[in-house]
């Protein structure tokens, strides 16, 4: 599903990924800890296709990925359910199915009745489900979440954890999940994947 | 129950918001009333007589059917023609930075040299009339929306161009969700100040060399010296500015902005 084949990623001078090798294969979910700056997001980007290795090959196999990034990332003028269908619309399928998928993300992720309520209006643990459900509703077999969850009160985390297990195990989504909390990692991932000085350990 | 306190604490602001208005248009009135009183008429008209000549002349048979029609429809089409330039040009210039920094001269000239020979070259090109108008204000305006357009064309956020990247997001989606709503704040702004610049350079215009309109009607008050007429002019032209501010670029720019926090519905 993924595989990294030596790959380095340089910045300007800094070198941030330095020869590093790893693959996941489909289904599998794996955790990713690593001090802040090591270089985590940078590995979700190339995955992602969004960034390009300086040298070394990342071969993905996913044909529908979803991303939570660290900030929810949400477009200020459209309503939660406007933004959760985008990527629905965005793989032309029509409205009305989409936002039956939308609504049905919102209702299973605790926030219905905010379906029209803007982002600004919303929570930050709230806009951050919204960008969760963003990321669900096109049925990832791919999905990447990069700190999500960070300064969410345990009590929600703990919720949201809940209902992610139960949907990745139903939909035998892929999974990468990076955070810099073990116990998070232990939780949700079968495998964790320790990030130090440009190397995997 | 605590709903109602919150509607009843909004309506007392806005009372108290209308309230601060109407002390500032009344203390407007009374300096007004006050200098007219205290210099000669000849220089400044009373609110009275002013309000008066402006009775008088919306009812002049000639005046609304032929000069506020005609500047009204040079506002509409300089306004309209200038922003609709600068928007385009702002919009390639924000996708090309070559082009953009091609235009900037042209930006310069345009924002720096006094209006009044603006006016005087178009008399020169054009002559007396509409066209001349026309083409005054869509040029002396469109910079102002193409300046507002670049800022909003720099000011889209890039993470969520990566989101959109991510997502894969077709470019019409992405212009449709992401640019043009991030190009509408600065935008609104922009167009409330062409808007009322665009009721300034038309009478400008049309007092230096017109002969209809608004601009033309208050040249041969001052020609005449007729005073009260003057004012009353100054104060239809503050109105237009007012009205259209108010009607329609207010109302447009709340629904545009709904998604604010702050934005008082
Ligand atoms: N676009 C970029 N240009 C230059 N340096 C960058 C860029 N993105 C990240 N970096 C640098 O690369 C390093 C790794 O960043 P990142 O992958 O975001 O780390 P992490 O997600 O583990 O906190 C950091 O030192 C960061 O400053
Ligand atoms: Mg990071």
């Amino acid at each position: 599903m993924i595989e990294f084949d030596r790959v380095t990623k340089k910045y300007k001078d800094l070198t941030v990924l330095d020869d590093v090798s790893f693959s996941i294969s489909r289904g599998e979910v794996v955790g990713m800890s690593g001090q802040s700056g090591v270089g985590k997001s940078t590995i979700l980007k190339l995955i992602a296709g969004i960034l390009q290795p300086s040298s070394g090959r990342v071969r993905i196999q996913a044909s529908r990925l979803g991303y939570v990034f660290q900030e929810s990332r949400l477009i200020s003028w459209k309503t939660a359910l406007g933004n959760v269908t985008l990527p629905l619309r965005a793989r032309g399928i029509c409205p009305y199915e989409a936002s039956a998928t939308g609504r049905r993300l919102m209702d299973w992720l605790g926030l219905h009745g905010f379906e029209d309520t803007f982002p600004a209006r919303l929570s930050g643990g709230m806009q951050q489900r919204v960008a969760l459900a963003r990321a669900l509703a096109i049925k990832p077999d791919l999905l990447l979440m990069d700190e999500p969850f960070n300064g969410l009160d345990p009590h929600l985390k703990d919720n949201i954890f809940n209902l992610l297990e139960k949907k990745i195990e139903k939909d035998l989504t892929t999974v990468l999940y990076v955070s810099h909390y073990l116990e998070e990692l232990s939780r949700l991932a079968s495998r964790t994947i320790h990030f130090k000085g440009g190397k995997l350990t | 129950m605590r709903e109602h306190g919150c509607r009843a604490m909004k309506i007392s602001e806005k009372l108290l918001a209308v309230l601060c208005s109407a002390t500032g248009i009344l203390l407007l009135l009374f300096l007004w009333q006050l200098a007219s009183e205290t210099m000669s008429g000849l220089v400044i008209a009373s609110p009275e007589d002013t309000f008066q000549a402006f009775g008088k002349i919306l009812t002049r048979t000639d005046f609304l059917s032929s000069h506020f029609c005609i500047s009204m429809q040079r506002i509409f089409f300089g306004v309209t023609l200038g922003a609709a330039a600068g928007f385009v040009l702002g919009i390639l210039a924000g996708v090309s930075r070559p082009f953009r920094l091609m235009l900037e001269p042209f930006r310069w000239v345009l924002m720096s040299v006094p209006a009044v020979i603006v006016i005087m070259v178009s008399m020169l090109w054009f002559g007396m009339g509409s066209i001349m108008v026309v083409f005054i204000t869509s040029v002396l305006l469109s910079p102002i929306i193409y300046v507002s357009t670049i800022e909003g064309m720099s000011s889209v956020d890039p993470d969520l161009l990566e989101m959109a990247a991510i997502y894969r997001f077709s470019l019409w989606i992405k212009i449709r969700d992401i640019y043009l709503m991030s190009i509408a704040a600065p935008l609104a702004s922009g167009v409330a100040i062409v808007v009322g610049n665009g009721v300034r350079v038309v009478i400008l215009s049309e007092v230096l060399g017109a002969n209809e309109g608004i601009g033309y009607v208050l040249s041969s008050a001052r020609t005449n010296l007729d005073i009260p007429d003057l004012y009353a002019l100054v104060l239809l032209s503050l109105l237009i500015v007012g009205i259209t501010d108010f009607f329609l670029l207010k109302p447009a720019q709340r629904r545009l902005m709904r998604w604010r926090v702050r934005s008082d519905d």
